[in-house]
């Protein structure tokens, strides 16, 4: 007895998606299992002819078996024909949809298959177009469905469109007793409304409580963790970048252009590796990315991280000193030792702690002395660095699967944003600019455990502008 | 990282253990240097296979690298230099250890020795330091900053490791050490262990010295002090000196302890062996025994720590694997497979009855909304016999039946779609059986366009109508009675041909020839474009656009444009809600391709929003900066035009050249939408495309000589485009 309850228990929940034709099936089911090579998606009808699935996994074990179905294209002209095979009998409407399934007429062959697996389902998420409003074909749909004897969850698609009729729809489909809707969009993936989605199952289907449990607790896990992963891979890149520096000897620096295209050249492909390894965090692939047209390749992100048209896009407001500087990308930091000397002798006591606990900064001094001039990454370049990195992270964070779209920028990550281009540079960039030997572009450089303190820290102040009241703040 | 106490079972076969730990680590060091990680399918392939949780799978891909034999060469070097370190450490202590023992004991000849300040230089330092290890553990249990000769040994060993050796893998090896080291379980316990084992040595070297010196010379041991009472010293020595005792080492009483008392030079003194017991037994009692304790827990906690220790998934470099060793869905593949569609007889499609003679013309709406225009839409003087929506079965019979029992048969009947709908069986089997119940000839109108594209950003427009169509044409419609127009912007163009169709009189289109006109909107804006200084302003820009508009107006062909953008003149009371809708509809108008590209679409949404002020404006003579309206719409405007996005690989200073770009191309796309207006929004869409040319990286238009020579290119593409149009039609 126990037994059994512990193998139903084990048994996967199947799940049919079904709805009318274009509506996002095959979108949603690329979205929840995160994989954008699933079916094929078009903005055409009858684009899936087949029943095809997919199982949801955790750690290895399948818990949720998808399977996606073709169009229910002409549910008039189905509804008609179930009420002409029931006839004047009065049997139970399964038993006329059974007999229907038996022997489908050609013209219902893909409605057949679809409530085919409606009936070899534990449930059935019904995807609606909420960019329609409730038209006779949706009524006859959910008239069928409800004679499948399945429980069915109202998938309310295409939310974040400017045109949903979310109320609408809610309005009728309470009106025919259907309560646990869930609102969704396959594009703009939001953080909760995965999750209501099974919470919704959860209230129809007691019997799998333990398998859907475990989906909601692992996909906020991975969640969290992957927001903390980003995170730490933008402040990583920011590190590196902050502390990079280059010695030009004085004597050379008719030269400089050539130090700088390939300080340039560092730091461009560093930007590269970052966004490749956020792509890969988040499971997107980077052709599946071209493909879509993600701006990483053209447009905005492809565009050149130093022209000073770039940094105005980002809003960021070159200072008119450094102006010519940051045109270049970089700030020549001519500090001379004199300056730094005497302006610390001004300060009295600050000079020991200068020596003293800079060490790095004393041998900066040194190297001026020795007639060289450091050729960094200029704030204005690190601001716009640090605004289109933190801006990929929210954009993926919100990407589904199914996207066929460029990114669009959300409108708040103009809060984000402007966290980089009005204060001043975070605690623990400033620290780095204190340290070539953080970074990477120096070839022994690179982690270390002071290094990797200041990472933390801002990993966390990253990730706390990500996620305000979420994953940034859980220990 | 307390969570991680609990070893997990699963984890405990070929992947457990900290050395393939350590490996993986380094292997994560060694993919964050290199900036990706490595690409081996195979190992991918060993990592999926491993199962379970991410760390199983990351440790066993990790083992099965190319690099991995050579990080474990690292390792192993990296263990010799430890053990290196650890001896010389061993050995430093010892010597140390006996060389305090020699001290303590002071020379032969330098007189009798004084035993508490000789304990205190044996065992003082020692004390404190264990002291202050159980304080640090004790009530600072996170930090890992506990042992510090430790630290300094695993220093010494980091030096060696790096001078025997120093690629970038051992560099990976060595960092990944570091890395295990700063879990605080793990750093804790080594440190506490290595710091342990040397003070032990420390210990016994003391005690080797020490009995090999009490056991060959003769020291004569006293105390004295100066401000303490002999009974307080007494008190003391029987308590340092009785747990010795009880240890069975041989130790002064109480009136031998007094006896010791120093009082002067050349005094004979006696029980010199208890006191050297009694140095001893302190020895063993209160530093090597508490010692040895504090290191087998330590190890203890080293061995337990070992064991716990697990990766830190979150970290990037183990993150990123996710995708590639844990799926989160397998596909099953596909189960029910699509049938090949068994060949329906299709009737030989039956030439299509013209459409003549009188009476009216049926319409009906198949699942639209009513348009903003009314229904049914006014077209010429088409005379409308409506039969409502078909929305769902009641309808759709109910339109049936009426078409049947018509007392004056329709002259044809036209059944309006949405373009924003799918087209799919159902809709196809009503348009079916319209075809077989209508007396008449049947003509599919599709409407909507400006919400497909609103809708579709990548512009599968022409694949919505292709659709649409395919399925009229298997409904019975024939392809030719299939129009695209928008019933919400109908242009002169698509009346007319929505007139002819349906066999009625229809107006006759007459418009200027188009390419005289451009040419001259295009020589008004190198006129304007001369007289500009600088970039030109807001006012300056209606200005030019003003100019262009009147062109038109002067022969009646105001009131298309204005329709085409939405300017009906009520919606000019609300100023900038009709200058959004203006700038948005023009960027609709655009081709996809260029509604993507940001030039372009700043171009449009600048040149809707200055059309709009024209529009405004067309009737004063005054300048538009002294119209009273500007004010408010000043701010609007500048809200709305959107700053362009110049190509951007020129690093000189682009922002001290001006670029006229923005304004020449807003106007100039204005002028070609009043060139095209009455033309089929697709039509429009189509030689726009062309007009506006390929070429993505320009350089900004700082001279009049640049802005004629955009326009000549533009004005050629545009005739040559339209040209092309006519002659397909
Ligand atoms: N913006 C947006 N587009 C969506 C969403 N869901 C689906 N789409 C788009 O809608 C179109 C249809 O998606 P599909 O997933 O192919 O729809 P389907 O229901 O599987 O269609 P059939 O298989 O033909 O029945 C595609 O162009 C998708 O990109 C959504 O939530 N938001
Ligand atoms: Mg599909």
């Amino acid at each position: 007895m126990t037994r059994d309850r512990a193998m139903l228990r084990r048994a996967a929940l199947v799940v049919a998606v079904v709805g009318h034709t274009n509506t996002g099936k095959t979108s949603l089911i690329r979205t929840l299992s995160r994989d954008a090579s699933f079916g094929e998606v078009s903005n055409r009808p009858a684009t899936t002819r087949h029943v095809e699935g997919t199982v949801l996994l955790v750690d290895g074990e399948p818990l949720i078996e998808l399977y996606d179905t073709p169009g229910l294209e002409d549910p008039m002209g189905l509804l008609e024909h179930l009420e002409s095979l029931r006839g004047g009998r009065r049997c139970d409407w399964i038993e006329v949809i059974e007999e229907f399934l038996a022997e489908p007429p050609a013209r219902f062959a893909q409605e057949a298959k679809a409530l085919r697996q409606v009936i070899a389902s534990d449930v059935a998420l019904y995807v609606v177009d909420v960019r329609d409003r409730v038209l006779g074909k949706h009524r006859d749909e959910l008239e069928i469905l409800g004679r499948c004897a399945r429980p069915v969850v109202p998938v309310l698609n295409f939310t974040a469109s400017s045109d949903a009729r979310t109320a609408e729809w809610r309005e009728h489909l309470a009106r025919i007793n259907m309560h646990a809707v869930a609102e969704f969009d396959t594009v703009v993936l939001d953080e909760t409304s995965e999750q209501r989605l099974f919470e919704k199952m959860r209230t129809l289907l007691d019997s799998f409580l333990p398998t859907l449990d475990a989906l909601i607790a692992e996909r906020s896990r991975q969640r969290t963790s992957a927001v903390r992963s980003a995170a730490a891979l933008v402040a990583d890149l920011l590190i590196d970048v902050a502390a990079c520096r280059l010695l030009v000897l004085e004597q050379d620096i008719d030269r400089r252009d050539d130090s700088l295209g390939q300080l340039k050249q560092w730091v461009r492909q560093r930007e590269q590796d970052c966004v490749g390894a956020l792509l890969e965090l988040f499971r997107f692939d980077d052709d599946d990315c071209e493909a879509d047209a993600l701006p990483i390749q053209d447009g905005k992100w492809g565009s050149d991280l130093f022209s000073p048209s770039s940094l105005r896009d980002f809003g960021i407001r070159t200072g008119s000193g450094a102006a010519a500087g940051a045109a270049a990308g970089l700030a020549i930091d001519a500090m001379t030792g004199g300056l730094t000397l005497g302006a610390a002798a001004a300060l009295g006591a600050a000079v020991g702690a200068l020596w003293s606990g800079l060490s790095s900064h004393g041998r900066r001094v040194a190297d001026v002395f020795r007639g060289y001039t450091e050729l960094r990454v200029a704030d204005e370049t690190l601001r716009l660095l640090a605004a289109r990195q933190v801006e990929l992270v929210a954009a993926l964070l919100r990407r589904g699967h199914a996207s066929q779209d460029k990114l669009h920028l959300q409108s708040d990550a103009e809060a984000r944003r402007s966290r980089w281009t009005s204060a001043s540079l975070p605690e623990p960039l400033r620290e780095a600019r204190e340290h070539p030997e953080w970074s990477r572009f120096d070839e022994t450089g690179g982690p270390g455990s002071e290094r990797g303190s200041a990472c933390e820290r801002l990993a966390a102040e990253i990730a706390a502008t990500l996620n305000p009241a979420g994953a940034g703040a859980i220990p | 990282m307390t969570k991680a106490g609990s070893p997990d079972p699963a984890s405990e076969t070929s992947t457990s253990g900290l050395a393939p730990r350590l490996l993986a680590e380094a292997v994560r060091v060694h993919e964050e240097a290199l900036g990706a990680p490595l690409h081996e399918p195979l190992a991918d392939e060993q990592g999926r296979a491993a199962g379970g949780g991410l760390e199983r799978r990351i440790i066993a891909r990790a083992g099965v690298l190319s690099p991995a034999p050579a990080l474990r060469a690292a390792f192993a070097s990296l263990r010799t230099a430890t053990h290196i370190a650890f001896a010389a450490g061993l050995i430093a202590a010892v010597i140390a250890g006996s060389g305090a023992a020699r001290l303590a004991l002071g020379a032969y000849d330098a007189g009798p020795v004084n035993f508490f300040l000789a304990l205190a230089s044996l065992l003082g330092l020692h004390t404190v330091m264990l002291l202050v290890w159980l304080v640090f553990m004790l009530f600072h249990p996170g930090g890992a900053a506990v042992g510090l000769l430790g630290g300094v040994v695993l220093r010494l060993a980091r030096r060696i490791a790096l001078w025997l050796n120093h690629g970038p893998l051992e560099l990976a090896a060595l960092r990944a050490a570091g890395v295990a080291l700063a879990n605080p379980r793990l750093g804790r316990w080594t440190l506490s262990t290595i710091s342990h084992s040397m003070w032990m040595a420390y210990l016994a070297g003391c005690l080797g010295m020490m009995l090999l010196l009490l056991g060959t010379r003769q020291y004569d041991f006293v105390w004295e002090t100066t401000i303490l009472s002999e009974r307080a010293y007494v008190a003391i020595a029987r308590a340092l000196a009785a747990p010795i005792e009880f240890l069975g080492f041989p130790v002064p009483d109480a009136a031998q302890i007094s006896g010791s008392r120093w009082t002067r030079p050349g005094e004979l003194f006696t029980g010199r062996e208890l006191w050297g017991g009694l140095l001893v037994g302190c020895l063993v009692a209160y530093g090597v025994l508490p010692r040895a304790l504090a290191l087998l827990v330590s190890l203890a906690g080293l061995l337990r720590a070992r064991a716990a220790y697990r990766l830190d998934t979150s970290r990037p470099g183990f993150a990123r694997l996710q995708g590639r060793l844990i799926s989160l869905a397998q596909p099953v593949g596909v189960v029910d497979p699509d049938e090949p569609e068994t060949e329906e007889a299709e009737e030989a499609a039956k030439p299509a009855a013209a459409i003549g003679g009188s009476g009216p013309v049926a319409i009906v709406g198949l699942e639209i909304e009513p348009s903003a225009g009314g229904w049914p839409p006014v077209v010429g003087d088409v005379e409308w016999w409506d039969l409502g929506f078909a929305e769902d079965r009641t309808s759709r019979q109910h339109i049936a039946r009426l078409l049947a029992a018509a007392e004056q048969p329709p002259r044809a009947v036209v059944a309006v779609c949405s373009l924003a709908a799918t087209p799919d069986r159902g809709t196809g089997a009503f348009l079916a059986s319209l075809v077989q119940a209508s007396p008449a000839p049947v003509v599919l109108v599709a409407t909507d366009g400006q919400r497909l594209r609103e809708r579709t950003p990548r512009g599968e427009t022409e694949q919505r109508i292709a659709d649409w169509r395919t399925l009229a044409t298997h409904a019975g419609i024939p392809g030719e009675r299939v129009l695209d127009l928008d019933l919400d912007h109908l242009t002169a163009d698509s009346r007319q041909r929505l007139g002819r169709l349906l066999g009625g009189r229809s107006e006759a289109h007459a418009a200027a020839p188009p390419a005289a006109r451009l040419a001259q909107a295009f020589h008004l804006i190198t006129i304007h474009a001369e007289a500009w200084k600088g970039e030109p302003g807001m006012a300056e820009r209606a200005e030019l656009q003003r100019a262009i508009a009147r062109l038109w107006e002067a022969e009646g062909g105001g009131a298309g444009w204005r329709s085409l953008l939405d300017l009906r003149s009520a919606d000019l009371a609300r100023p900038a809600q009709s200058l959004k809708t203006a700038a948005r509809r023009m960027v609709d108008l655009l081709p996809a391709r260029l509604r993507l590209d940001p030039r372009w679409l700043a171009a449009g949404a600048a040149g809707g929003a200055f059309a709009c002020v024209a529009a405004a404006a067309l009737v004063a003579p005054v300048a538009i900066s002294a119209l009273p309206a500007w004010a408010g719409l000043g701010a609007a405007l500048s809200a709305l035009v959107p700053k362009r996005a110049a190509p951007a690989d020129d690093n000189r200073a682009i922002a001290a050249v001006p670029d006229l770009g923005p304004a020449v191309d807003a106007a100039a796309l204005f002028a070609m939408l009043l060139a095209l207006q009455g033309r089929e929004e697709t039509v429009i869409g189509r030689v726009l495309d062309a007009a506006a040319g390929t070429e993505t990286h320009l350089p900004p238009l700082d001279s009049p000589a640049a802005v004629r020579d955009r326009l000549d290119g533009m004005q050629a593409r545009f005739a040559e485009a339209l040209a092309a149009e006519e002659a397909g039609a």
